[in-house]
């Protein structure tokens, strides 16, 4: 840090350099995930007794957890809705609302005087919802479930669905290893949709579209060879290569991978859990591969595929390496 | 415009301080003011190859920590006049190094007028390798036809494109050619060793050579002269041949198929 800057900041820097020697916190920008709970009905007591009928089925989905009230589909609107009340009695539920979401100028005001923030998220709906309209007080959906399979069934009355919330964005730099690998921009708040059909057998709705990573997104495209000791990671995507990828180099996407050319390093889709990904390749020599945490070493690619074009998906649990 | 090229390859022994000596003399030789560079600092080989050990008194450390001059330390070749050496410390270790000190030494060198700078790297990808390769222009990476020197390649073909100071900067890439060291057709033709066809699958740059394997190399190493001075050999000629090829004239690839052998060389060879 100058001490005397040269572009004439000198009495700025040094009140920031007083305050900075007395701070007494720092800021910072922080991503996190948090749950969404979609009230529907104005019935205070009927949210109360469903959510504490849910609360205590999935006790540990439950302890303190900081959730945020999305208000857009109360019944009637969210005008002279209980909100201070709710709070309270979420609290009892040991449920702690945080923030607001969806809600418009005008009703800011009664976020702020139940002690809520207002966040800006995504405002569509997850498609596949298993649940109709109008029945249900409020809405659980659990979403991007490790394993896969949805947290409640479709006659759940109460549904909370996971989103991310960006609060700042203060992302650390990943270092990428090779800069002519082509990253497609960040899409805004990331929507849902129905997942990218993939050969059979189809995923079931809900789940699939939830965990769907790939959904409106274009793949990260690689032309370069992957060389021994580099990594390509596809984050929320997925990875195609259209060049030979090295014994010792390694490919990791959230999604599918997709490699035109011999696959001789490690694969790995689906790497936060998204069990549908599929890896394929033009001729497998690869060292491992892996799908959402099941792998299969090169000894143990059976020997009619190796060498040939194949695709790996999991079939209970287990990778399967099928000719392409 | 003077070119930094940086003699590479990852795995060691496989010939890169040979190559850097007689690349250097070559280019040398054809008219052109060449430098070459020891960067294997603690270890240091490339004086011993060219035969100049005898006439160190500084080195490359001492001219970047500022206790020599880099016309102090360069070492004028007695046979070959557009050649010169840089040596490397062999008290100190790599860590000496750093990009800032090494980079102005080498363009004190380009002020100096050399149009070709070699940086002779030492193996491994650490901070002596990571600094011969820094500022390069071009680079000669150096394999034998053998899994783990192709498999250490390709790992350094993979840094070149993005731990160089071109790279970050984003300007063209550091232009890569490969040499194939220590080549010998009658094992590859027994499938004993790698081909040159199987090494350029799996590194998919453009071959600059095949050097065979010979007893030439250990000879001249022995003797501070470096082969090509020597151009009875078959290894003068095939690193002639790299060196018109370098400057970028067209040259048959030659030592890459087995030689038949006269009735003459197989009663008395």
């Amino acid at each position: 840090m100058e001490a005397f800057p040269s572009n004439g900041a000198m009495a700025e820097s040094a009140v920031s350099a007083f305050t900075k020697s007395r701070a007494a916190f720092d800021l910072k920008g922080v991503m996190t995930s948090l749950t969404v709970i979609r009230l529907k009905s104005r019935d205070l007591n009927l949210i109360e007794r469903q959510l504490r009928a849910k609360v205590m089925q999935y006790p540990q989905f439950f302890q303190q957890s900081p959730v945020v009230l999305d208000v857009s589909e109360i019944e009637g609107g969210v005008a002279g809705f209980p909100l201070a009340a709710l709070v309270r009695a979420l609290h009892v539920c040991r449920v702690v609302p945080v923030a607001v979401t969806n809600i418009d100028e005008a009703n800011r005001p009664m976020a702020m005087a139940a002690g809520l923030g207002v966040v800006q998220l995504s405002a569509a709906r997850p498609a596949g919802d298993p649940e109709g309209e109008g029945r249900t007080s409020v809405s659980v959906e659990r979403i991007d479930d490790a394993g896969g399979r949805p947290l409640s069934d479709s006659r759940e009355t109460v549904r909370v669905d996971r989103r991310e919330i960006h609060a700042r964005a203060e992302r650390a730099e990943r270092e990428r290893q090779r800069e002519q690998v082509e990253r497609t921009p960040t899409p805004g708040p990331r929507t849902p949709g129905p997942s990218k059909a993939a050969p059979p057998p189809p995923p079931s709705p809900s789940r699939a579209a939830a965990a769907a990573p790939t959904a409106h997104r274009a793949p990260m495209v690689v032309r370069q060879p992957v060389r021994s000791g580099q990594l390509v990671y596809a984050e929320k995507n997925d990875l195609i290569v259209l060049a030979p990828v090295n014994p010792g180099a390694q490919l990791i996407a959230d999604g599918n991978i997709h490699v035109y050319a011999p696959l001789r390093g490690r694969a790995v889709a689906g790497a936060k859990g998204f069990t549908e990904a599929r890896i394929f390749c033009q001729r497998l020599e690869a060292e491992l591969v892996a799908i959402s945490g099941a792998y299969v070493t090169s000894e143990d690619i059976p020997s009619e595929r190796r060498g040939k074009p194949v695709q790996v998906y999991l079939q209970d649990g287990k990778c399967v390496i099928a000719a392409l | 415009m003077s070119k930094v090229v940086v003699v590479t390859s990852g795995k060691g022994g496989v010939g890169k301080t040979t190559t850097s000596a007689n690349i250097a003399t070559g280019i040398a030789l054809l008219g052109h003011k060449t430098v070459t560079i020891d960067f294997d600092v603690g270890l240091r080989n490339l004086d011993l190859v060219l035969g100049i050990e005898r006439r160190v008194i500084y080195d490359f450390v001492n001219v970047i920590r500022g206790e020599a001059k880099l016309h102090q330390a360069l070492i004028r070749d007695k046979r070959v006049e557009n050649l010169h050496v840089l040596a490397a410390s062999q008290t100190r270790d790599k860590e000496a190094l750093h990009a800032e000190g090494v980079g102005q030494v080498i363009n004190e060198l380009r002020e100096m007028g050399f149009e070709y700078i070699i940086c002779d790297s030492p193996a491994g990808i650490e901070k002596g390798a990571q600094m011969a390769m820094y500022f390069a222009d071009e680079a000669i990476v150096v394999a034998n036809p053998e899994v783990s020197s192709v498999r250490d390649a390709d790992r350094v073909i993979g840094l070149l494109s993005s731990k160089t100071s071109r790279a970050e900067a984003g300007a063209a890439p550091v232009k890569t050619h490969l040499l194939l060291t220590r080549y010998a057709p009658g094992q590859v033709k027994k499938g004993e060793m790698l081909g040159v066809e199987d090494v350029l699958e799996l590194l998919g740059i453009p071959l600059l050579g095949v050097i065979p394997e010979s007893k030439a190399v250990l000879l001249s190493s022995n003797k501070g002269t470096p082969a090509v001075l020597d151009e009875e050999t078959d290894v003068a000629q095939a690193y002639l041949d790299v060196v018109y090829r370098f400057l970028g004239e067209e040259r048959a690839h030659r030592f890459i198929q087995e030689e038949k052998r006269g009735i003459f060389n197989r009663l008395f060879g």
